[in-house]
């Protein structure tokens, strides 16, 4: 593989990519950079998925080795009774409003209609728990139905993307304490299972599971792993302490998930990845309620710089692709052509890093080898079959054709398919997160949003610093390229100036809008983070 | 005709790609060209720093600030007034010394003046370097008046590795910290003086100037149709609270404290600019000749002062190169209006204040024809109404009988600081008395109130501080954290308002503040236990604008984006400040509702009273 490998590369568990619930057609994308990114999980969607992990593991729990790459499973706690009475119960609000019903009835009415609503959601299953469902709760509110209903709402106040109307089984919750995670589920509709639970892969897919190993693996695992449970999965929360009360202390059914897989041991995009989100954690004069948005943003970016980096090395290219960001809202239009440019240059980067991975793997195989020699088909087949696991469309590499052929239709199938396939995902990764934006008749392009900046002073930000040095830090971190001196080092000193002086002085005024930045000066000006007690 | 030189010399400080006059090196020069005395301002900073420099121990002085904050004018003023005598720094001369025991001066240490920092090279920076950064860190007797801006002073020190030194002026530079702690330098920022006392000197120096005398004897002085310049120029001296002056000195204060800072060099050019700004195309500004055409022409509508305060008589591009003209033109004056004054320019009000020169006289025939034939005429018409609409913002008084009677008679509904007096009026109250009238804190209040609770209500007795939950992408329904009343309502975080003021933080023995220093005004939130480490919300002037539109009913979108931010941010501070004060003994959070009109609090049930977080 590369020459001069960053660090050791991990042999996937071998159980893992193999089991049916895995899904994987082929093992490219998963050697790469690992098991798996999927378009449908939004970054925020991958910091749940994290934080669910280090609920039941918290970082620096599991010890990494060099020998082997991790093999645990993890709980998911299905928290179905919270869940249903904030999202699916539909008699609550009625009741409390209901002026035919006296008051003191209330709490029965309420009763009877809920466990009737919830046991048809489970026949035949588990009946005996579904007659009274809701019984804990008389004793936690006192049967004060107002008092449900006040607890009640402030929780669903909690919920995270409330436009998107997803199914009962897969609306989260803003995590500040251990008992807020939901995690993606799937209810059974058929007859025997039905109304039973299983984690579903879909907008959990696994991205979380990469960024826990990746904290994980990092200097900083045993450190994070506190603030984590200080800040963010803290059992005193006055919002954990709320779920915990609409939580019935005896539901504890829950799913076991294998953890996914990432291949190299070390490398300094976890370090990076750790070190933000410990910065983050650390502006203790943020309330905790606000670390979650800065925390996915940051992931998302960190999660763009790893696959740059890790395109970088299987290409064998010196530097990664910069990341050239419009801050002029597409005001300038020759910038924010650089800056689509650019953007397609990483999703390039990613066919590429495909291609050599590929050929790589190939040229050092000895049945491939063989195969090109004497030019044979099935040789051929077979020695991709044992490189990648590929076994399907076999239609499209019928033993008729060469072992060229074959490669060539490979490599297509590996770039085209739908999951783990970075050339896709990265569009929607960096849209998602406020890394880039479009528009119509004109495309994506790396823009910087409000909530990205603000993610980015949080986690490079502690002590006042001079706009020029936080501008610099972000592309000696990132290679996040604004201003004319990064433009000269990342762009090969063919740059027009003016474009990035006017860059960076759009980055100032958004800032200033966003009360982030200090002007003193036409010369002058300093950026500071107003919650760290650093500052 | 007569020519007076003055007007050619002033037109040098104006709008013109020529205008050299904008550098201190030239003004020199084109004064003695024009055989008129240079503009003189008063600036008690020259004899504080002779005097410094003069004592037994006299310190090093760095003068810092944007181009065109005076910083090399000072330190030529300083240098003429130490030696007493003029013309002894030549305008080429980069570094002026005066040695020590040298004739005029009584020091016994050597002195030098750096003109501009950065117009030396490296290799002149490196070998000054030692002794400078020994003069700043007492380690020499040596005396520095150096003249640079911030950027590159931090550079100069951060290229050299000299952190101790790069540090400390940060702060100061962060801090508006004027000594150094250790006591071995002064750090003067020009851009922090008093914004209002600046114009006011400005337009003395150039109404004031001995020069005017020259006109004597010109013919049209006498003529029936006045000089324009001169017309100007009575305007320009004008200076009661109905006057123009008076309303640039709010508008500047205002946007000073709203962050965009005013260069001496720009003020000067606005108020040549309004003196003698011309719109009559081809020309830019007046000559004695030009005026005196426009008179006998009666073309008064081209040399229009209260235009010329907006660059009218500028291209697009001019205006916005010049930050004068762009920062007064954010205050949208003439296109903003209401009734009343539409009206009145319209039919005519005995209430509007007139002017012999800009009023009838140059809008009676557009208005005329608008009468006749609106469809026709519509768009002159609109145009013109702009100009009478700026005539009336700038010829009004905002505090007078009439207009305190009826609120829409106040100018500033002609721009869109409807409630600029208010902000105008909480300042001067702050400075002179400490506190501001109620009825503006009220208003304040319970624009806060509405934003941070999301309710349209009344309570303006005190803060309902909320913290937002901060949920990505969901619906914000904000818990109350704490209450903060004035100190005698008994509330456990009390909230007052104050003067942002920085110079003396320690001298706070209950005396009103009376330095102002164009910061704006804070909203200070402390616990009555412990006054360490208070949250301040600046009350910019667009702030204030938008909490007052809000308090009184409703406002544009366009307006809210920014202020909402500065509110959040506000009360994210106010929140990890009550659980950082309160360590321990946190009270729970509450959910607000509102009952007619009134917010009320109501604890959340399933936690018990007395329980904390």
């Amino acid at each position: 593989m590369i020459p001069d490998a960053p660090t050791v590369k991990l042999q996937a568990p071998s159980t893992l990519l193999r089991s049916a619930g895995m899904n994987v057609d082929m093992r490219v994308q998963e050697l790469i950079h690992g098991h798996r990114f999927v378009q449908e999980q939004e970054p925020f969607m991958i910091v749940l998925e994290a934080l669910a992990v280090c609920a039941d593991l918290p970082l620096g729990s599991v010890q990494p080795k060099a020998e082997a790459h991790e093999t645990f499973d993890y709980t998911l706690p299905h928290r179905r009774k919270m869940r249903f009475l904030l999202f699916q119960d539909r008699h609550l609000e009625q009741v409390v409003q209901d002026r035919t019903i006296p008051d003191h009835e209330k709490w029965s009415a309420w009763k009877d209609r809920v466990n009737a609503q919830f046991g048809e959601g489970q026949q035949d299953h588990d009946s005996g728990s579904a007659h009274n469902a809701f019984a804990y709760l008389d004793d936690k509110f006192s049967r004060d139905i107002n008092s449900l209903h006040q607890a009640v709402r402030l929780l669903q106040s909690r919920e995270l993307d409330i436009m998107h109307n997803r199914r009962w089984t897969s609306r989260f919750l803003a995590v500040t304490g251990p008992d807020l995670i939901c995690t993606d589920m799937r209810e059974a509709r058929m007859k025997e299972a039905r109304g039973s639970w299983s984690p579903d892969r879909r907008f959990f897919g696994r991205g979380g599971e990469l960024v826990y190993l990746m904290l994980n693996r990092s200097s900083l695992a045993e450190t994070l792993g506190c603030q984590i449970k200080k800040r963010l999965l803290n059992p005193d929360d006055p919002m954990n302490r709320i779920a915990q009360a609409l939580s019935d202390p005896a539901d504890t059914s829950a799913s076991n998930s294998p953890v996914g897989y990432l291949p190299y041991l070390k490398l300094p995009a976890y370090d990076r990845i750790a070190e933000d989100w410990l910065k983050i954690l650390r502006c203790d004069h943020l309330p905790e309620g606000h670390l979650f948005e800065p925390l996915f943003r940051i992931t998302s970016l960190n999660l763009l710089v790893y696959l740059a980096e890790r395109a970088r090395d299987e290409v064998g290219e010196a530097d990664a692709v910069p990341i050239v960001a419009d801050l002029t809202d597409g005001g300038n239009s020759q910038l924010r052509e650089i800056s689509k440019i650019h953007l397609n240059r990483h999703r390039d980067e990613a066919n590429r890093a495909v291609k050599f991975f590929v050929e790589r793997a190939l040229g050092a195989n000895e049945r491939w080898k063989m195969a090109q020699e004497r030019g044979d088909p099935g040789l051929a087949k077979q020695a991709i079959c044992e490189c990648f696991r590929f076994t399907k469309d076999d239609d499209q590499r019928g033993n008729a054709s060469t072992p060229d052929q074959q490669l060539k239709a490979f490599i297509q199938q590996a770039v085209s398919r739908d999951k783990n396939n970075i050339h896709k995902y990265l569009l929607p990764l960096a849209k998602a997160s406020g890394l880039a934006t479009s528009r119509p008749r004109i495309g994506t392009w790396f823009a910087l949003d409000d909530g990205m900046l603000f993610a980015l002073v949080l986690a490079n930000v502690d002590h006042t610093i001079e706009l020029r040095d936080f501008v610099a830090r972000l592309y000696e971190r990132y290679r996040i390229v604004i201003g004319p001196e990064e433009a000269r080092d990342a762009l090969a000193g063919r740059i027009q100036v003016e474009h990035y002086e006017a860059n960076l002085a759009a980055l100032e005024a958004r800032m200033t809008r966003l009360a982030l930045t200090q002007r003193l000066s036409d010369d002058c000006a300093f950026v500071a983070n107003p919650y760290t007690t650093g500052n | 005709m007569k020519t007076n030189p003055l007007v050619e010399f002033l037109a040098s400080y104006g709008p013109q790609s020529s205008s050299n006059n904008l550098y201190d090196e030239f003004v020199v020069e084109a004064a003695e060209k024009a055989s008129c005395a240079p503009l003189q301002f008063n600036q008690p900073l020259t004899k504080e720093l002779v005097e410094m420099l003069q004592s037994a121990a006299p310190k090093s002085v760095i003068l810092t600030g944007t181009a065109g904050d005076g910083k090399t004018y000072t330190a030529r003023r300083v240098a003429e007034a130490y030696l007493g005598t003029t013309k002894v720094w030549g305008n080429t001369e980069k570094i002026f010394e005066v040695p020590p025991g040298s004739l005029g001066s009584m020091s016994q240490y050597r002195i030098r003046f750096i003109k501009d920092l950065s117009e030396l090279n490296e290799a002149q920076k490196t070998e000054l370097y030692p002794e400078i950064e020994a003069s700043l860190s007492g380690q020499s007797k040596d005396v520095f008046v150096i003249c640079v801006n911030d950027g590159h002073l931090l550079k100069f020190f951060r290229d050299r590795a000299h952190n101790t030194l790069h540090d400390k002026i940060v702060v100061m530079l962060r801090e508006d910290e004027r000594k150094d702690p250790d006591g071995h330098f002064l750090l003067i920022n020009m851009s922090r003086q008093a914004h209002r006392h600046l114009i006011d000197e400005i337009i003395n120096g150039v109404v004031e100037h001995a020069g005017w005398a020259e006109c004597e004897g010109c013919p049209a002085l006498k003529d029936q149709n006045l000089c324009p310049i001169r017309c100007n120029l009575d305007i320009l001296r004008r200076n009661d609270s109905a006057s123009m002056r008076a309303r640039l000195k709010d508008m500047i204060r205002m946007s000073a404290a709203d962050g965009r800072h005013l260069s001496i060099r720009q003020l000067i050019l606005l108020t040549v600019n309004i003196l003698l700004g011309d719109a009559k195309s081809g020309s830019t500004l007046l000559t004695c000749r030009k005026a005196q055409t426009r008179a006998r022409q009666d073309e008064y509508a081209a040399t229009n002062p209260y235009a010329n305060a907006f660059g009218v008589n500028l291209n697009e591009r001019e205006r916005r190169q010049y930050g004068a003209f762009a920062m007064l033109n954010e205050f949208h004056v003439g296109f903003e209006t209401n009734n009343h004054f539409d009206h009145g320019l319209l039919w005519g009000d005995d209430r509007l204040p007139t002017c012999p020169y800009y009023g009838e006289r140059i809008f009676s025939s557009s208005r005329d024809s608008y009468r006749g034939d609106p469809n026709r005429h519509a768009i002159a018409f609109q145009h013109e109404m702009v100009n009478q609409r700026r005539r009336l913002f700038f010829s009004i008084n905002p505090e007078s009988d009439a207009v305190k009677a009826n609120l829409h008679h106040n100018p500033y509904n002609l721009s869109i600081f409807k409630h600029g007096s208010s902000y105008v009026a909480m300042v001067d109250y702050l400075l002179a008395e400490g506190n501001i009238p109620s009825s503006i804190a009220k208003s304040l209040l319970r624009g806060l109130n509405r934003m941070m609770t999301g309710e349209m209500t009344i309570t303006a007795d005190r803060l309902w501080l909320t913290a937002p939950s901060g949920v990505y992408l969901g619906s914000e329904i904000p818990l109350l954290v704490q209450h903060a009343g004035r100190s005698a309502q008994g509330e456990t975080l009390i909230v007052e308002f104050r003067l942002a003021n920085h110079e003396s933080p320690s001298s706070d023995n209950g005396k009103p503040p009376s330095s102002d220093n164009g910061r704006p005004p804070m909203i200070r939130v402390t616990a009555r236990s412990n006054k360490e480490s208070p949250v301040e919300l600046p009350l910019r002037p667009t702030l204030v604008e938008c909490l007052l539109r809000i308090a009184d009913g409703a406002l544009p979108a366009s307006f809210s984006s920014e202020c909402r931010r500065e509110i959040v941010r506000f009360q994210l501070q106010v929140a990890s400040f009550v659980q950082h004060t309160f360590d321990g003994a946190v009270p729970m959070p509450k959910e607000v509702l509102m009952i007619e009109g009134k917010l009320q609090e109501h604890p959340i049930a399933i936690m018990a009273e007395g329980d904390s977080w």
